[in-house]
């Protein structure tokens, strides 16, 4: 088997706080030891309640967040090592979604703008041809490149947003919450267009969602943390049929059914 | 709690003493040595050298930056013999050209001063909060059309021609109000409010329309805000929302009052130019044209304590308005 | 059949700006017994939140309702100032999405209570009143109640203040709450603990619940009856039952399928299932035409034709289950098609 897209080993996170008062002068630990990896293609779940680290944790992947200690291998290489332009081609290959897509937007600039951004940024210029795929891809039809990031609801911009990632064909996206934003009935458009992606293209996902019907349905395996630890891991089917941790179990039976109590 | 005022405090402190070091390195280590002014027209050197260590400003900065501070708490003594004079606690400095210390000097010139920031300052606060009220209960209504375009008036337009606007207006065409003269306010407390409602209005002006702005703005986002709708959910009248409504708006406009001190200050000084008031503007302009630079840093400093302290007092009073500062 | 707590006979609701007045909701009718649940579900800007203001006469500047409206046999439409502030809070109650928000920066959680319970009787005496916050406080398992009315909102956690405001909004034993999206905000675990409280308290009470929310788990774990709202409209009404296993209309239905399920793949061998969405995206009815708002996004649009754009579907009656009460929805077709009732 060829090496996991991402692979972490004993990672910790500890943030500075301000005052130094109530956590204490050392800072918060916001994750603590934990190890973890995503095989090519596999889509991963990270669940667990709010401030458990999870987005931290996501974000060590790319190297958004530089771990206090322990080592991230992101497509092979070793993230602390990487310099300033290692750091740049490694997210060329690591893409990021994040929860509210028009404040990861720049409202000042078109669909076109922001997209070619990506492209420029990377020395890489494109063609009007390669954009509208590119928006085909996602489900948005060509008359969107003019548009501005208020002219298109909230699951049209994340969309956008999803194009932004795919633009430099990546090998794996971190998607924060993708759907936490969007209505009801757009948040499957967009968990099935992810859904595309992975089969179709073979990109790897790492999913962070307090969803855990969203996660179930849509990741292959799933990580669920508490208090910046992860407490159980394992293939989805399996997690949820019989949660082995006390957290995870407190996870499952506060989710409410879409279903009638037989 | 305690945390924060000892913080704010030293803060404070911290604050006055750097603002002495700048002072006094500026006009005392970097400029003409005012001995020259003082010694006469055929100075010979060693007159001069007499004169320089008689005001000791042969000493160096720093020297004189600490002589300058002992001096605010034990008072200071120059020269010695017949011709020693002693300058009493607090010490702002001696004018030697005006044979009198700095604090005699700004002690008879800060009630006018005072009368003056004070008086504008209560008068631009009820206006400027009045109105920004108002225009935001009635929004849309004619006082808030009128106070909006003078509050944009009032930001646009330069201190001066406001001042000679009123001068002309209430002063010599209405024939109504004095335009110069200032009676104290122990001698008579109408006609001390009569001479000074010119200048008021002139300082004030220009002050409330920003006063005018944030309470409005202010008062408009707190009524629209869901902590008062849910509290007319619980069944409170219009008008108990709105008295609660005045505590949101309190908390920007102690934080702007603060800050506004300097330019209370800053506008007493044109004021007082366009109404002839002697205060401590104007001290400080005599001192700046009689280079005397013991007035100068004398006036600066004591104007930098008054701005301080203002905004210390700003500062103690914001955690009582709100808990998050208190509980933070 | 005894009066209902609530009764709501074709509400609509206007916004004038710039002199033009547009409908944002149309022709709302329901009716809420003591001791039920009416869930009103919808997408953002279906205008649930709005409905559930004008029931307490609460709607922000520039609005205004026409129809009727009586909780607790007082008709909020026509009551003066006076009558409005005697039945907010006493009669009808509201707890919010964004409990921050809900709660003055400036007053400590106890004062807020103490507010509450003095507004309605005036002749508490103040210490009276904090007396029954921290009750109150203890009732809505706050650990600790008489070192907690002293707290102010940004000490608390979400769920702990989200407890404060449904204290507070329960003091005075309202006759109906209306909830408007009160687990939103909050942790899977805190949003079951705070469901199972509200319920809890409901039957205490024997008040009615007015649940507005767009999560259709939070609906069936605890309405009796649901209202679908899309696009300012009834789309659907009926019993949970009804509503779940046989949704009448395709908005119904389609939200169903696009909602995942915890167990849903334990049937499926293994093999991942996929949501089925519904394409497009919610609109309002501000900008919906003269025909059923939800026809640019209906697969069954077609099967009926020309109708479903030029005339807007009127609420029918609809076959129930047995048990079930009244059924209806707002569709040209008479019955789903059976794939279609078979969201999965
Ligand atoms: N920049 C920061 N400085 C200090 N503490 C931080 C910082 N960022 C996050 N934290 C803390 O670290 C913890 C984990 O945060 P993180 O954002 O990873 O949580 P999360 O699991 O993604 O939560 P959510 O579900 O609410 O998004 C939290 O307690 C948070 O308060
Ligand atoms: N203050 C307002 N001014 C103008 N339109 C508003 C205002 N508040 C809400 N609306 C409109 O009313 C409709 C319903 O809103 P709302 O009840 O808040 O929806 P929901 O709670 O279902 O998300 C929306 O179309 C929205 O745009
Ligand atoms: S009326 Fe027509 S468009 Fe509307 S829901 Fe029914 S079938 Fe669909
Ligand atoms: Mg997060
Ligand atoms: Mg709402």
């Amino acid at each position: 088997m060829s090496e996991p897209i991402l692979e972490m080993t004993d990672v910790s996170k500890r943030y500075r706080t301000a005052g130094g008062f109530g956590r204490g002068r050392k800072g918060f630990l916001a994750v603590d030891g934990v190890s973890l990896h995503v095989e090519r293609g596999e889509a991963l779940g990270l669940v667990g309640e709010s401030g458990s680290g999870k987005s931290t944790l996501a974000r060590m992947a790319n190297g958004l967040v530089v771990p206090t200690s322990g080592t991230v291998r992101t497509d092979g290489q070793d993230v602390a090592r990487l310099g300033r332009r290692g750091l740049r081609r490694l997210r060329r290959n690591v893409a990021m979604v994040f929860q509210d897509p028009l404040a990861s937007l720049n409202p000042l600039q078109t669909v076109r703008q922001t997209l070619e951004n990506v492209f420029r940024a990377h020395g890489e210029t494109t063609s009007t041809a390669e954009l509208v795929a590119l928006l085909e891809s996602v489900g948005l039809g060509a008359d969107y490149l003019g548009r501005y990031p208020h002219e298109a609801s909230g699951g049209q911009l994340q969309r956008v947003a999803v194009a932004r990632a795919l633009a430099l064909k990546p090998d794996l996206i971190i998607a924060d919450e993708p759907t936490s934003a969007l209505d009801v009935s757009v948040r499957a458009q967009i968990l099935n267009l992810l859904a595309d992606l992975q089969r179709d293209q073979g990109i790897s996902f790492l999913h962070v969602s307090h969803d855990l019907a969203v996660i179930r349905l849509y990741s292959d395996r799933v990580a669920v943390m508490q208090r910046g630890r992860i407490v159980e891991t394992g293939p989805s089917d399996e997690i949820f049929r019989s949660p082995q941790h006390p957290c995870t179990r407190a996870l499952v039976e506060a989710t409410p059914e879409a279903e009638l109590p037989a | 709690m305690i945390v924060y005022i000892a913080r704010r405090i030293f803060t404070a402190v911290f604050m006055l003493l750097a603002i002495a070091f700048v002072t006094i390195s500026l006009f005392f280590g970097a400029s003409k040595d005012p001995a020259r002014a003082m010694c006469g027209k055929p100075c010979p050197p060693e007159t001069r050298a007499k004169v320089s260590a008689y005001m000791q400003t042969d000493q160096s900065v720093v020297w004189q930056y600490t002589e300058f501070v002992k001096g605010l708490f034990v008072g200071r003594t120059y020269g010695e013999g017949a011709q020693q004079v002693h300058c009493h606690a607090p010490c702002f400095g001696y004018s030697f050209p005006n044979r009198s210390d700095v604090t005699t000097l700004i002690a008879e010139r800060l009630p006018v001063t005072l009368s003056l920031a004070l008086g504008a300052a209560v008068l631009c606060l009820v206006v400027g909060i009045g109105l920004g009220a108002l225009s935001a209960i009635r929004k849309g209504g004619a006082v808030d059309r009128f106070s909006t375009g003078f509050a944009m008036f009032g930001l646009s337009v330069p201190t001066f021609l406001v001042g000679l606007l009123v001068v002309q207006v209430f002063g010599f065409m209405l024939n109504a109000l004095p335009y110069s003269g200032f009676v104290s306010f122990s001698e008579s407390p109408t006609d001390w409010a009569w001479h000074l409602i010119g200048p008021w209005m002139v300082l004030s002006f220009i002050l409330a329309a920003g006063y005018i702005r944030v309470t409005r703005t202010q008062l408009l986002n707190e009524l629209s805000a869901d902590h008062l709708v849910a509290m007319t959910a619980r069944g409170a009248s219009t008008r108990q929302v709105n008295r609660h409504a005045v505590r949101g708006v309190m908390v920007p406009v102690v934080a702007m009052f603060a800050l506004d001190v300097t330019a209370l200050l800053g506008g007493s000084v044109i004021a007082e130019r366009v109404f002839s008031l002697h205060g401590l503007g104007d001290l400080l302009l005599s001192g700046v044209n009689e280079s005397d630079l013991s007035i100068v840093v004398g006036v600066t400093l004591f104007s930098a304590f008054l701005i301080i302290v203002g905004n210390l007092i700003a500062d103690l009073l914001m955690p009582l308005l709100d808990p998050r500062i208190r509980r933070a | 059949m005894p009066d209902p707590v609530l009764q709501v006979e074709d509400l609509c609701v206007s916004f004038t700006s710039g002199g033009v007045t547009a409908d944002v909701v149309r022709d709302l009718s329901m009716r809420l017994d003591g001791g039920r649940t009416l869930a009103v579900v919808g997408e953002s800007g279906s205008g649930k939140t709005i409905t559930g203001r004008a029931i307490m006469r609460l709607l922000p500047r520039g609005a205004s309702a026409r129809g009727r409206i009586v909780v607790a046999g007082r008709e909020m439409l026509s009551a003066d100032e006076r009558e409005l502030r005697r039945a907010r809070g006493s009669d009808v109650a509201m707890v919010f999405q964004d409990s921050m928000s809900a709660l003055s920066p400036y007053l400590d959680i106890g004062a807020h209570i103490a507010q509450a319970v003095r507004l309605h009787d005036p002749s508490v005496t103040r210490r009276a009143a904090r007396a029954r916050a921290v009750e109150m406080l203890d009732r809505v398992g706050i650990p600790g109640p008489a070192d907690a009315v002293r707290r102010f909102p940004h000490e608390f956690s979400g769920g702990m203040r989200q407890r404060a405001v449904i204290a507070m909004a329960l003091v005075n034993r309202p006759a109906l709450l209306i909830a408007d999206e009160p687990t939103t905000a909050l942790d899977v675990t805190v949003q079951a603990q705070i469901l199972a409280l509200l319920r809890e308290l409901q039957q205490e009470y024997g008040m009615a619940m007015l649940l507005i929310s767009h999560d259709f788990g939070v609906v069936g774990s605890a309405a009796d009856d649901v209202l679908v709202l899309y696009a300012g409209r009834q789309a659907e009404y009926g019993s949970l039952r009804d509503i779940f296993d046989h949704p009448a209309h395709p908005y119904t239905a389609g939200l169903r399928a696009a909602t995942p399920r915890l167990d849903a793949r334990l049937d499926t061998g293994g093999e991942r299932t996929r949501l089925r969405a519904i394409p497009g995206a919610p609109t309002s009815l501000r900008d919906a035409g003269p025909g059923c708002a939800f026809a640019p996004r209906c697969g069954l649009a077609d099967q009926v034709g020309e109708r479903c754009v030029v005339e807007a579907p009127l609420p029918t009656v609809r076959p129930t289950s047995e048990g079930g009460g009244l059924h209806l929805a707002a569709c040209h077709l008479d019955r789903l098609p059976a794939t279609q009732e078979v969201a999965r």
